[in-house]
């Protein structure tokens, strides 16, 4: 009975430390990043919020069509150098959003690499008209966890440099 | 040079149980926003009395989340109004106070808007200018600071 008591604290004990040193890996971010999406490169900036579960970006001229049986988008990025990139993506999935006044809006999801410091990863992105917002990219919480550390003093820390 | 301080900031996940003790809310869940860069509360029958040389205000509101019964009435000296762009980017004119803020074993000056929030899940945001100068955020954790069986 000790015995096993003594393998349960010693188990516990390992798993405290294993996540401490999950903690100790999370890379800090600012609140405002450059970042790099759509593998070729497009720099842009992004606004990173922990209030959003997911990400969202700003899709210009989105023409919704039909390739091999499924339904794909094509849309302009463009930064503030106005260089732009064309995303080509197959639909995701759809999915219906609560605005602040009760509506609902209907968004279309795609799948995008997102490259934040030197960490890429491919996440679902909600297509949106931003036009009228300061930036074209917001990241949301399913990106930054568990890597990134959020620190709302700090802006530009972070350069994309994924492989 | 300005001394520059470089304390250990402390690390909130983004969801936090809040006290506004000048307020009377003991306890408030709130939405750790890096997107916002002030603050909110939910309000309603908002009232300001300009009848003082310093302005007031009056106002009610739900602290529980999914809970229309249970209503606060609180009092708070108004800083000024400001134009705030929500996140559908709406601008909309809103009346900002200061309060005493505790989040963990901080205690902090905050300002925050009062705005109807009555649609939305949480009923304070707590944006980057509270933020800035005490914590950081870990987007994958909720209730660092008190257990959320606490309530």
């Amino acid at each position: 009975m000790f015995r096993c008591n003594r393998q349960f604290m010693f188990g516990a004990l390992l798993l405290a430390s294993v996540s401490q040193s999950v903690l100790a890996n999370q890379t800090k971010t600012g609140w405002l990043e450059e970042v790099s999406i759509g593998g070729i490169g497009l720099t842009i900036e992004a606004k990173i919020d922990t209030g959003a579960d997911n990400s969202s970006i700003n899709a210009e001229n989105p023409t919704l069509y039909q390739k091999d049986g499924r339904q794909w988008v094509k849309f302009t990025v463009q930064n503030k150098n106005e260089h732009e990139i064309v995303i080509d993506k197959p639909v995701t999935k759809k999915t219906k959003i609560k605005t602040k006044n009760g509506g609902r809006q209907e968004r279309v999801v795609i799948e995008l690499d997102i490259c934040l410091g030197v960490i890429k990863k491919r996440v679902m992105v909600n297509l949106v008209d931003r036009s009228h917002f300061k930036y074209q990219l917001l990241i949301g919480r399913s990106f930054l966890s568990p890597d990134f550390l959020v620190d709302s003093s700090n802006t530009f820390s972070l350069k994309p440099q994924c492989q | 040079m300005p001394v520059k301080k470089n304390k250990t900031k402390t690390v909130l996940g983004w969801r936090e149980w809040v006290s506004l003790p000048e307020l009377g809310i003991e306890n408030i869940k709130a939405k750790v926003d890096t997107g916002a860069r002030t603050s909110a509360l939910h309000a309603f029958d908002v009232k300001i009395n300009e009848a003082n040389e310093k302005r007031t205000v009056d106002f009610k509101m739900h602290p529980l989340q999914d809970n229309v019964d249970y209503v606060v009435e609180c009092h708070a000296d108004v800083i000024e109004e400001r134009d705030v762009t929500d996140s559908g980017g709406h601008r909309e004119r809103r009346w900002v106070i200061e309060t005493m803020a505790v989040i963990g074993d901080t205690k902090l000056p905050i300002e925050m808007t009062l705005t109807d929030r009555d649609t939305m899940k949480f009923r304070m945001l707590l944006g980057r200018t509270a933020l800035k100068s005490n914590f950081i955020v870990d987007p994958d954790k909720s209730y660092l600071t008190r257990p959320d069986d606490e309530s």
